[in-house]
């Protein structure tokens, strides 16, 4: 959207002129007509946002990372911000304000537009969370499930593995038709361009929108960013279509909320953050969700990123955004450190509503699976006493060593639903005892390539495990099965 | 006269930004040179130096030099009053093209006074761009009567005609 | 005559907005001054409605939009009616869903209203308060047990994110409004800004279990702008008191989360300008949090049983937020993140949960004193634990031993399926006397169990279960 200065003055006769600019913050005095959350456009041709009005002058939230100058003169739009939204968008890096940030590929000129400020839906329209939303990863799907329209936290220290996470994520739902939404906050441009570059690798680009602002766009566009992203998310739920959102990430955003409150000179609250800082996240948050459509339930699943300092969970916009979210997945650097791939800490994480998706199989899969790595957990602690271990708890600590080489996706980005219960089956029973981590690892290989490129071997397999109701049907069941090639 | 009607006959002289700064500047000098020593008091003299002669003169019509000096309290008064009534006036900014000359500020100052009102006063603006007719702004209120802004809605509306006429069909 | 005279009283009534700021407008009234409280609307769209709320200077007033992003410029008039806030009230409010203003939201239509009344209102007056004493049964044995709900009583749910407020509030209000189906009781459940996913599942629970005709839903979610969210709270005790006085009912009244109604209430103080205090809350958050608890009394007729889940902001519970509520409950439930973690659900600590009600006049003696010897048993463990931790269980004195053991299965003994879990974890639930955790705790206590390994009592109902 191209602002014409000059014909906005005329259209709305109304004039203002800049008093005062600090950083973002313009104080402009005229336009007497101007109301909230108005979108005004500067004579240089930049446009920003009315976010408070007094008696004497307006104030303006600029969306241009140029100062802009005093006296200079400003005219309102008499709208507030709209965004481009709609199926053009797919393949696009964008800014916030729908415009392409590459110019060799500009956003197609198109009709439907839609106002970023909005109140979140009522209880009416919500409808139960029942469909789960797989990762793809067997240690997220099987152990900390997410359903669709769920919004679910993604927490840990940087460099702990999250962006893998989230992008195999989209990959995993993007291939199932749901629309992918990935937007960077304040984020460097070499950090912009591997997003781009990951998506394109996993050949979903054209089923993605990215929605970005660099770390020097000015705090108006970076604050900007994830409700635009909720925008277009909200368009594609109204067509029917599911979405998987991800915020990367809040807590850069919340300091660029706070950095803005403290210019305007409000009050510091909590460690200097606005007061409303919580209903600012909320607001957003409670936009997404699993909503009833026309045709049958429709989700906006969100999964916003917030960043830890040395493992600290207890934050004040971290524990905000965990009371916010139907749970969290805690990333561990430790973890990390060790090889873990996804490094999630399943004792720390947390989810709320995933669990009411599952299958009878995987909920009991769950609930046997976590108390028992608690217990392995406590017998290598145990065992660091340098004391004789009996047999059961060499066979505990056997067992914990394969379950960890299944759940370990260093290699495979995404393992389909019921292969993942193959591969645990095997991991869980007696068929792998007493094999080295090597040969698990090959058996694993095996089972992938074969589910993949067999497609009878893969119909036979899919169509077991759906006759599988317990632990036990699955692990009987599978001694006997024959996986050659027929 | 009384002090509301000296007051208005000041006003009605201020016509542009310029002249109520010299008003301005005026009832400063005066003010304080009421506590100098004696001397000859000619109001024209002082003020010779710091306003036009026009200024000047109609001070001189409205204060006459010895109740000037002698009753400071209603002079005072007068003072306040008019300097309340001269900051309270209200800026009519008009943007032309060129410099404007003495007849067409006459001609502009005295329809506003007659038709609008009488506390406002000019800041004429000059830019080229404008072409011609003028653009005015008033309390965060704009309205374009240029001769840029007509040519382009007036080629905007007949592009058609312009286009056939390069790309006869 | 008459006409100019109605005309001058009708011009008194109209302020001009001169500030804007998110849902908090400043309103000029150079003529007649409004009274706080009172409903304003804007003159060329009436259905914009503002409240006003304080001063803001010479004759200038802080005012609340109440209708989200209207479309308002300064210069404009709006008009003092001249009334408060009314919303309409029947006994058919039970089973309805509404919002802070009274608006339903259950799509069911309009409120059949048998009179309107006002949100603000006092608390009653000082003989008319009851103290009578008496526990009310819950069926969670760590809450019947270490910090029991006195009847007529506040009990508050005290925990940081995620520990399972929410869940024990639900939980409470399935077991005490689905399972026991109290005689008489109406509900009132305000939802302050809580998610809408949850107040969505709460209702179609209710709904499920045929409970919902019994509750009365006010919901200020947190997406919602902190006017409607302290409005809801308001609005809700302005219902509870309705049913408790007017109906004539017993009333449980139920608000997740009393501290999101200090957090509101500091949003708007934040746009007025209110020197912050403490913590930054607004000056008069005490007096606030005060107010409402006040409302929220057993009068000698009927009993008004408050249970309030209080979220504490960074696990931060000297946090002024949540201190300003500390003081007006009779018993607080306190969540343990690290229990919580250790997966001993419901995470409550039994230590530094406390009740009113847990005295020998109330409870009898048999539980005070099985109850004093169960939380210094445990203190003692804690001791314990310390040493078992650096050198092992068998280097304690036989008797250590014996009480270390029994605190841990004590310990497992306090954890429970609840109902509201069933579908996450698929467990089913329970509910458990008070009289059979009193004789079951008494057994672990007199060493009849001794035998039983401490793993066995987990997520027990009663020890008949063992």
């Amino acid at each position: 959207m191209i602002f014409d200065f000059k014909e906005y003055l005329n259209r709305t006769g109304e004039i203002g002129f800049v008093s005062k600019t600090v950083s973002s913050l313009i104080f402009v005095e005229g336009l007497p007509g101007a109301t909230l959350h108005e979108v005004v456009v500067f004579e240089s041709g930049d446009i920003g946002e009315v976010i408070a009005l007094s008696s004497s002058v307006v104030s303006v939230l600029s969306f241009s990372k140029d100062p802009v100058r005093v006296g200079m003169r400003v005219a309102r739009i008499g709208k507030n911000l709209q965004i481009p939204v709609g199926e053009r968008l797919f393949g696009k890096v964008i800014n916030p304000l729908g415009r392409s940030i590459d110019p060799g590929r500009p956003v197609p000129s198109g009709t439907e537009f839609r106002a970023i400020r909005k109140s979140p839906p009522g209880i009416i329209d919500r409808a139960i969370i029942s469909e789960q939303c797989e990762t793809g990863m067997a240690l997220i799907d099987l152990l900390m499930p997410i359903g669709k329209g769920q919004r679910e936290l993604v927490l840990g220290d940087q460099k702990t593995g999250k962006s893998m996470v989230l992008m195999r994520t989209l990959l995993s739902q993007v291939t199932q038709g749901a629309v992918g939404i990935y937007a960077v906050i304040g984020k460097g441009k070499i950090a912009i361009k591997q997003v781009e570059e990951t998506l394109t690798n996993f050949g979903i680009l054209d089923r993605v929108i990215t929605v970005v602002t660099s770390a020097d766009d000015g705090p108006g566009m970076m604050y900007a960013t994830p409700y635009s992203a909720m925008t277009i998310a909200e368009y594609f739920r109204d067509v029917g279509r599911n979405v998987v959102l991800v915020l990367d990430d809040l807590s850069t955003h919340a300091r660029i909320v706070r950095e803005i409150a403290l210019l305007g000179k409000r009050f510091p609250g909590r460690n200097s953050y606005p007061g409303d800082i919580f209903y600012t996240h909320a607001s957003l948050l409670e936009r997404a969700g699993n909503f009833s459509g026309k045709n049958g339930p429709v989700s906006i699943t969100c999964l916003p990123v917030a960043e830890t300092v040395q493992g600290d969970m207890t934050g004040y916009i971290i524990t905000n955004l965990m009371s916010m979210t139907d749970g969290h997945l805690y990333f561990d650097h430790l973890l990390f450190a060790e090889g873990r791939r996804p490094a999630v800490d399943v004792f720390l994480s947390v989810t709320r509503v995933g669990r009411q998706t599952q299958t009878p199989l995987r909920l009991e899969i769950g609930r046997t699976v976590i108390p028992f790595l608690r217990k392995a957990a406590d017998f290598r602690n145990f065992a660091s006493f340098g004391s004789e271990l009996g047999p059961h708890i060499k066979d505990v600590l056997e067992k914990e060593e394969r379950l960890n080489e299944f759940f370990d996706q260093t290699v495979y980005h995404t393992i389909p639903g019921n292969l993942q219960l193959i591969l645990f089956g095997f991991a869980w029973g007696e068929i792998w005892r007493g094999k080295t981590r090597m040969e698990v690892r090959i058996e694993i290989q095996k089972l992938v390539y074969s589910y993949a490129s067999d497609v009878a071997l893969r119909k036979r397999m899919d169509a077991y495990i759906s006759r599988c109701d317990s632990i036990e049907s699955l692990l009987t069941g599978l001694q006997q099965f024959d996986f050659s090639k027929k | 006269m009384n002090v509301k009607e000296k007051i208005e006959l000041i006003l009605k002289h201020i016509r542009t930004a310029e002249e109520r700064e010299e008003v301005e500047g005026a009832i400063t000098v005066l003010r304080e040179s009421r506590y100098h020593e004696s001397g000859s008091f000619d109001i024209g003299e002082i003020l010779r130096e710091k306003v036009s002669r026009k200024i000047a003169s109609i001070f001189q019509e409205v204060i006459a030099s010895d109740e000037y000096r002698k009753d400071s309290a209603t002079s005072e008064i007068f003072f306040s009053e008019l300097e309340k009534s001269v900051r309270a006036m209200r800026p009519l900014s008009i943007t032309l093209a060129v410099e404007p000359d003495e007849k067409t500020i006459e001609r502009a100052s005295s329809w506003v006074t007659r038709e609008v009102g009488k506390d406002i006063y000019l800041v004429f603006k000059r830019d080229g761009r404008v072409l011609g007719g003028a653009e005015l702004v008033f309390a965060g209120r704009y309205r374009d009567f240029s001769l840029a802004w007509r040519l382009e809605t007036f080629f905007w509306a007949r592009k058609e005609d312009v286009r056939s006429m390069i790309h006869p069909s | 005559m008459g006409n100019i005279i109605y005309i001058k009283k009708f011009m008194e009534h109209f302020g001009t907005i001169e500030n804007i700021e998110g849902q908090i407008v400043q309103v000029r009234f150079t003529a007649e001054a409004p009274f706080v409280h009172d409903i304003l609307e804007l003159e060329h769209n009436p259905s914009v409605k503002m409240q006003v709320h304080s001063s803001a200077g010479n004759s200038l007033f802080y005012c609340l939009v109440l209708h989200d992003a209207a479309e308002i410029h300064r210069g404009e008039r709006v008009m003092n009616t001249g009334k408060p806030a009314l919303i309409p009230v029947s006994r058919d409010l039970a089973g309805r869903v509404i919002d802070a203003l009274g608006n339903p939201l259950d799509g069911k239509g309009a409120i059949d209203a048998k009179k309107s009344i006002q949100i603000y209102r006092t608390s009653p007056a000082y003989g008319e308060v009851s103290s009578r004493q008496e526990i009310l049964e819950s069926g969670i044995k760590i809450v019947d047990f270490f910090c029991p709900f006195l009847r007529g009583g506040k009990i508050g749910l005290l925990g940081g994110a995620g520990v399972g407020k929410t869940v024990m509030l639900t939980e409470l209000l399935y077991n005490i409004v689905i399972l026991n189906k109290e005689k008489r009781v109406t509900s009132v459940f305000a939802g302050v800004g809580e998610r809408s996913r949850e107040g969505h599942e709460l209702i179609l629970r209710l709904k499920d279990k045929d409970a919902l005709s019994s509750v009365c839903l006010v919901m200020g979610p947190m997406g919602a702008h902190a006017v409607h969210r302290w409005l809801s709270v308001h609005t809700a005790i302005s219902i509870a008191e309705y049913f408790r006085d007017d109906e004539k009912m017993d009333v449980l009244f139920f608000i997740d989360n009393m501290f999101r109604f200090g957090q509101a209430g500091n949003e708007l103080s934040m746009v007025m300008q209110t020197l912050p205090s403490e913590d930054g809350y607004q000056p008069d958050l005490h007096s606030e949090m005060a107010l409402v608890h006040g409302r929220l009394v057993s009068t000698v007729t009927n009993a008004l049983s408050t249970i309030e889940a209080v979220y504490i902001p960074n696990d931060d519970i000297l946090d002024q937020g949540v201190q300003a509520v500390v003081s007006h409950i009779d018993s607080a439930v306190i969540f343990s993140r690290a229990l919580y973690q250790q997966n001993l659900l419901p995470a409550v600590d039994p230590l530094a949960s406390y009740s009113s009600a847990l005295s020998p006049q109330t409870a009898g003696e048999l539980h005070y004193q099985t109850a004093r010897e169960a939380q210094s048993l445990l203190k003692k463990s804690i001791m314990l634990e310390r040493v078992v931790s650096l050198v092992g269980e068998s280097e304690l004195s036989s008797e250590d031993r014996i009480r270390y053991q029994r605190a841990k299965k004590l310990r497992n003994y306090m954890t429970q399926a609840l109902h509201v879990l069933e579908n996450q974890t698929g467990i089913t639930g329970q509910y458990i006397p008070l009289q059979t955790t009193i004789a079951d705790v008494n057994k672990i206590l007199s060493g009849e169990l001794d035998t039983i390994p401490a793993e066995k009592f987990l997520y027990i109902g009663s020890t008949k279960d063992l």
